[in-house]
């Protein structure tokens, strides 16, 4: 089940980062966390994640950005990886664009609770 | 009819006769009187009856003279013939009788009828002369021979008859002769005298076409005065107007400078043409911005009644974008948006262009304004630009407030008495209200800035219907609100924007249960009429008072009323349905009572 999932989760605000952690941890996802695009593109380069939970507006390197390298990166595992998208940008401009890079879901932060983030998480995990 | 100048003529010559008659009548007399007492030898001379024939020739002279005063005033040309015949005739028989008693044959008076025969001509003419003279030869030879042969008593003149009475061939020789100068002179005179006439009446003819003519031409002069009198009055009214109309003139030119004035210091370009399309008017604000020439004054803008933007690329030569405006106005032919560079600067304009029209509502041409919106649009811009930064910046501790009050909650059963719970669950209700408010804000936002993207297809109306009612479940139970959905139709497909009609929904239902009191009932109903789809939302709330009724969808209205229950809510829900409905092409309305309340319906598309 979910102990073996390996999540990266991408978001600048620590706060933020570390409630998300916490209930994702508490479900037995493994957690990696990276505080902007550029650790996040190294993670990805280093490891194999079964999700990415990615924050757009972030600091170096926005989630955009990020999500067009993997999308267009040459090993085709790491390229497929499912990516959630979880922003405070709502926009229907935001929304369609990033799902043309290749999103697979998208998520307005305060729109969603932790549990529900997590119903998601598991949609896309197919569980 | 005979010339009037010609009668005169004659009534003088008729006076002048008269007048003649007494003298040479008196002469007569005096010459018999002197020939009977101081000629050499006895001469007979009947004084008596010589007496009587002077006293009764003077008293037919008199008659005539009379009858001539009376002729003067009628200047009747028949009545003065038969005076003159009678004068003539008169004269005749008188001047018969005074030579038959002075002496018949031998009597020397014949003279005396040349007086007849000359005063004949004088108002006969030849005519007249040639007849008296021949009456008086036959009255002459015939006394001669009447004499002669005894047929009337031979009066002497003498005491011994002389050689004249006694020999018929003497006295015939002489009274012949006589008679020959009677005609000579009748001829003379009378052809004198007609001649005198002819030019008298050719005077006369002349004179009265003359009179004629100074008549016509008197007249003419009387309505050249009249006309001249009128124009002279013509000629004060008309300076009187000038001078009104060089007043008005001046007043005009003035306003006209300060109308210029007004327009070319105005700090926004403005162009007119006139009634036939040709650059009228231009102010410095056209020359620097738009590139308005000088010499492009009185040039052919455009054809035909098209005044868009495009259409003055003629004159202005500054490059722009444009494009027609949402706007609408009925006064003008249009709004336009338009924007150019000044210096690498963006500058956007709202270019309105009216006709102008004069006091008479004639048309004079076509105005274009360019007011200079970039202030206000670099302002809108930082606005919205600092609420969606301010509102995506809020979502943050938003969420972390929304996460960590929802795990503290779950995860800490037990550990917090029940009223901490409550104390919680109260704070993440406000924040949910927050997020709320920012996403209606960022909605607001979105939609004045023309950003609020529309994704229309064709959904089950009662997908979106159960959501809505899904999500307020809880409330309606909680307020024991009878929610009743009519069910006597099968809802349709309708052709729309998922979540935005959800938002609509969402929202009218949220406000009915909201000022819907413990208990109370909500009803939708539905009604399909053509390609809309109406939906009815009403409820038995607290209803809206007709003064917020008006302003009850403008963004950030919230009545008094609602203030005073409760202060939820954002006063952005209706506004923003109402926008979403509109760009749906339907319309939103309600209808309300205070204390019964109040029903909301909108309507939209059933098909593309």
């Amino acid at each position: 089940m979910a102990k073996d999932k390996k999540i990266l989760l991408v978001e600048d605000d620590s706060f933020l980062r570390e409630i998300i952690f916490k209930r994702l941890a508490k479900e037995g996802f493994v957690v990696t966390e990276a505080e902007d695009g550029e650790k996040a593109l190294l993670a990805v380069d280093k490891e194999k994640f079964d999700l990415i939970l990615l924050d757009i507006l972030l600091p170096s390197i926005n989630g955009f950005e990020v999500l067009q390298k993997i999308r267009s990166l040459e090993d085709e595992n790491a390229k497929k990886v499912p990516v959630i998208m979880l922003s405070n940008l709502g926009e229907e401009t935001d929304i369609k664009k990033a799902m043309e890079f290749g999103a697979n879901n998208y998520l307005v932060k305060a729109h969603f609770t932790t549990e529900e983030i997590i119903e998601k998480i598991r949609e896309e995990l197919g569980e | 009819m005979e010339n009037i100048r010609v009668i005169e003529r004659k009534i003088e010559f008729n006076g002048l006769i008269i007048k003649a008659r007494w003298f040479y009548a008196s002469a007569i007399l005096v010459l018999g009187l002197y020939t009977k007492f101081f000629s050499y030898s006895s001469v007979n001379f009947p004084l008596v009856t010589m007496a009587i024939l002077y006293l009764f020739y003077i008293a037919i002279n008199f008659i005539f003279y009379l009858y001539l005063q009376y002729i003067k005033k009628d200047k009747s040309a028949i009545n003065l013939e038969i005076l003159s015949w009678w004068q003539v005739g008169s004269e005749l028989i008188a001047l018969t009788l005074i030579m038959h008693y002075t002496g018949g044959a031998e009597s020397i008076i014949h003279f005396f009828y040349f007086f007849s025969i000359v005063s004949a001509a004088l108002i006969f003419g030849l005519r007249g002369s040639l007849s008296t003279s021949i009456l008086s030869s036959l009255l002459v030879n015939g006394l001669v021979l009447a004499e002669y042969y005894k047929i009337i008593p031979h009066a002497g003149r003498f005491n011994v008859p002389t050689v004249d009475y006694l020999v018929l061939s003497v006295g015939l020789a002489k009274s012949i002769t006589i008679s020959t100068a009677f005609i000579i002179v009748a001829i003379l005179s009378g052809y004198g005298i007609n001649m005198l006439f002819r030019r008298e009446e050719l005077l006369g003819e002349q004179t009265q076409k003359l009179n004629a003519e100074t008549e016509k031409r008197l007249h003419e002069l009387k309505q050249l005065d009249r006309t001249a009198k009128l124009l002279v009055k013509r000629d004060s009214e008309l300076n009187r107007t000038i001078k009104a109309l060089e007043k008005e003139k001046e007043k005009s030119e003035d306003e006209k400078y300060k109308t210029l004035a007004i327009i070319s210091n105005f700090s926004d370009p403005i162009i007119v043409l006139d009634n036939e399309n040709k650059l009228a008017i231009y102010n410095h604000a056209s020359k620097e911005i738009l590139g308005v020439k000088f010499s492009d004054i009185g040039k052919k803008v455009l054809d035909g009644n098209d005044f868009s933007l495009d259409k003055f690329k003629t004159i202005i030569s500054a490059d722009f974008n444009y494009a027609k405006s949402v706007e609408e106005n009925n006064n003008n032919l249009g709004i336009e948006e338009m924007d150019l560079k000044i210096q690498n600067e963006a500058r956007y304009y709202k270019v309105i262009t009216s006709e102008v029209r004069g006091d008479d509502d004639e048309y004079l041409g076509v105005m274009k304004i360019f007011y200079d919106l970039t202030r206000e649009k670099t302002i809108d811009k930082m606005k919205s630009e600092f609420i969606t930064v301010a509102a995506h910046q809020l979502r943050t501790p938003l969420a972390a407030i929304k996460w960590s009050i929802d795990l503290v909650i779950k995860e800490n059963k037990g550990k917090i008495d029940a009223e901490q719970i409550d104390l919680l669950k109260k704070g993440y209700k406000s924040n949910e209200r927050m997020i709320k408010l920012v996403d209606d804000l960022l909605n607001v936002s979105r939609i004045e800035e023309g950003r609020f993207g529309y994704n229309f297809n064709n959904y089950k109306f009662a997908d979106i219907l159960e959501i809505a009612v899904e999500n307020l479940e809880a409330t309606i139970k909680k307020k024991k609100i009878k929610l009743i959905i009519e069910k006597n139709q099968e809802l349709p497909r309708v052709y729309i924007d998922k979540d935005k009609i959800g938002m609509v929904m969402q929202n009218l239902l949220d406000n009915a249960v909201k000022y819907t009191p413990l208990g109370g009932k909500i009803e939708l109903t539905f009604k399909t009429a053509g390609d809309r789809f109406y939906v009815s939302i009403k409820d038995s709330g607290i209803g809206i008072p007709p003064k917020d009724q008006e302003k009850l969808f403008s963004k950030f209205f919230r009545s008094d009323k609602v203030l005073r229950m409760e202060t939820e809510g954002t006063g952005l829900g209706l506004f923003i349905a109402k926008n979403i409905i509109i760009k749906h092409g339907g319309s939103i309305s309600f209808s309300s009572e205070e204390g019964k309340g109040s029903e909301f319906i909108f309507d939209i598309s059933l098909s593309k």
